[in-house]
């Protein structure tokens, strides 16, 4: 029999109170969520989940580090049914790569959970993310090369997935974010940057440090071409362009295909050498490279910038 | 199994948790580890509740396995193996869910507490052999738990969520308010046994006092203060310090202890240790039994007071 006095007690971990607080905060976020009446049928199980939406979309609340085999088994099940799975996680949870890797595997929306004031209150406050790389970009979380290869990989590979031009140009831009973010000198600062006028992909912020051979340029910005033909001249001065219109702060860019960039645009870039600003065209195999050699990612990238100002 | 208890395969959304069961936490770690297990294997061990229909809610209701019910159900199993029970009144369902957990995991000490005080509200019954007797929970621990009840709502809460533990409390009014009521009275009426409490709360909360251990400390402080007082009602130099301790926020109770009784009570300490080596040096030259075992203890008490004697010397 426990005798209550013996020991300290501490805190283990999250509870079903916990969980209770999460729900109605997920809830308050988006009332679109609620709680399910019935467990769902899939292909080779059921599943209750946390929440539910009428657009069949579903909600698995989190709060253990890795991803046990009964969840993995169903999150295989929904995607492969077409449900999209989000996952409401405390903050801390998210920092593993091991989860970050599970989870993107199954395409899941993430929902990072933070409490506003945890001495007072339990109050969580959510906050989604599109995928799990706009969660690693826009989080600066910097990952093992070995995950950053798994990750980017499948990010790749999911480019090159049916869909519409949006669904399609975001996975190419999910991958970017992910290479990107993981470069040591750069921090994603934006994805889908709009004014009155333009529209950036990504925007970097450029720690350049010291010993890196970089142009002396703050923000960087990133333009993601996910097109079956080859990418021209036109988006090299759309690039051009928006480098101009930053007020100085830009003079390094990144010009990105999943396939391939027209030997055209070299020429054109060419002509405008003299201005000073750096375009690094990169193709899908260089992509490819980059990502297949994410221990390096810091040399490789500067490289080639190296690269594009000798050019 | 009873006469009248049936093993049936139940739909877990069928089945609503207990009101009355005490244990309201369940770490979602163990959670986890259930839920992969029941997904291999299923629920092994039937749960138990009883039939009780009202209005549009599941119409069983749990007394065992809840855990196990909760994972069924998130895991989408559209039946688990489950024994019906006759329903007990509300006294014996309260009493059923102290004794088959008892022989499981601990309970946390509130949810428990909680119980134990409903239970008391149903009964009547407030003595603690016979609480303990019919709860299955020991002696001690009832009057732990009772004693939980008794603390302000606010501390019953912290001590739920975990901030502070209950022994902390306890420790605190067996070490100090007890004793700072009986023995130096004037300084409890000048604070109240709540200001008391809070005062020793706040130094927990902001880190001032870590460990438990360290309140036992505060009853040596007022034995010497009332030792020296001649009595509860007398004045002692050591008083002020005591209010100092309660008052000042940052103080800490090593310092009080330091600045107080810390060389009375090592100085008495060391003086019993000094009488219990020559009992023991006593001892065992009763139960020498060769001249060489005689010679090793003579000796090592000889050397003892060779260096005593040094240090005499430079006092």
């Amino acid at each position: 029999m426990p005798n209550y006095l013996e020991e300290e007690s501490h805190a283990q971990g999250f509870e079903l109170s916990d969980r209770v607080e999460m729900t109605k905060a997920l809830q308050e976020s988006d009332p679109a969520w609620r709680l399910p009446e019935r467990a769902l049928k899939l292909v080779n199980s059921s599943w209750r989940p946390d929440l539910i939406k009428d657009t069949g979309e579903v909600c698995h609340i989190h709060t253990i580090r890795g991803l046990g085999n009964a969840w993995a088994r169903r999150f295989g099940e929904a995607k492969n049914i077409g449900l999209r799975v989000h996952v409401a996680a405390p903050f801390e949870l998210w920092y593993s790569g091991e989860t970050l890797v599970e989870m993107d595997r199954y395409e899941i929306v993430p929902i990072v959970l933070q409490q506003e004031e945890p001495e007072a209150s339990k109050t969580w406050v959510s906050t989604a993310y599109t995928s799990v790389a706009e969660l690693i970009a826009l989080k600066n979380l910097k990952l093992h090369a070995t995950e950053v290869k798994k990750i980017g990989q499948r990010l790749f590979a999911r480019s090159f997935d049916s869909g519409t031009s949006d669904e399609i140009g975001k996975r190419f831009e999910d991958f970017l974010s992910l290479l990107f973010s993981q470069v040591s000198y750069f921090q994603v600062y934006k994805r889908d940057f709009e004014n009155e006028t333009e529209e950036i992909d990504l925007v970097l912020i450029n720690h350049r440090v010291s010993e890196r051979a970089l142009p002396n340029s703050p923000i960087v910005l990133v333009s993601a071409k996910n097109t079956t033909k080859s990418v021209g001249v036109r988006a090299l001065s759309t690039l051009q362009t928006k480098m101009v219109n930053r007020r100085g702060m830009c003079n390094l860019g990144f010009l990105c295909a999943s396939r391939n960039i027209a030997v055209t645009v070299a020429t054109q870039d060419l002509r405008s050498s003299h201005e000073g600003r750096i375009i690094v065209t990169l193709g899908g195999m260089q992509l490819k490279h980059l990502i297949h050699n994410a221990e390096r990612l810091d040399d490789e990238i500067e490289k080639l910038v190296i690269d594009a100002a000798l050019t | 199994m009873g006469a009248k208890a049936q093993l049936r395969l139940i739909d877990p959304e069928s089945i609503r948790p207990n009101d009355e069961n005490p244990r309201i936490h369940f770490p979602d770690i163990s959670m986890e580890k259930l839920i992969n297990s029941i997904d291999e294997v299923g629920v092994l061990v039937p749960v138990s509740v009883y039939e009780d229909k009202k209005n549009s809610l599941p119409p069983f209701v749990l007394i065992d396995g809840e855990r196990r019910w909760r994972c069924a159900k998130s895991l989408g199993k559209d039946k688990i193996p489950t024994i019906v029970l006759p329903p007990p009144d509300s006294t014996q369902n309260l009493l059923h869910m102290f004794h088959i957990h008892m022989v499981r995991e601990e309970w946390e000490p509130m949810p428990t507490a909680w119980a134990l005080k409903k239970l008391i509200e149903r009964t009547g019954i407030e003595n603690s052999t016979e609480l303990s007797k019919i709860t299955g929970l020991s002696p001690g621990v009832v009057k732990q738990l009772l004693f939980a009840v008794s603390l302000p709502e606010r501390y019953q809460k912290m001590i739920d969520e975990k901030k502070i533990p209950l022994n902390y409390f306890y420790e605190l009014e067996n070490h100090f308010i007890k004793p700072l009521k009986n023995y130096r009275p004037g300084i409890f009426k000048l604070f109240g046994a709540r200001k008391l409490l809070a005062s020793f709360v706040d130094k927990r909360i902001s880190g001032i006092t870590k460990d438990t251990i360290e309140l036992r400390k505060l009853r040596s402080i007022i034995d010497v203060a009332a030792q020296e007082a001649g009595g509860p009602e007398g004045v002692s130099d050591f008083d002020s310090a005591i209010v100092n301790l309660i008052k000042d926020r940052q103080r800490t109770i090593q310092e009080a202890y330091e600045d107080t009784v810390e060389m009375i009570v090592e100085a008495d300490r060391f003086s019993r240790q000094c009488k219990q080596l020559v009992a023991k040096f006593d001892r065992l030259l009763s139960k020498a039994q060769t001249e060489e075992d005689r010679e090793l203890i003579v000796n090592s008490i000889r050397g003892l007071r060779e260096e005593i004697d040094d240090r005499l010397e430079m006092v």
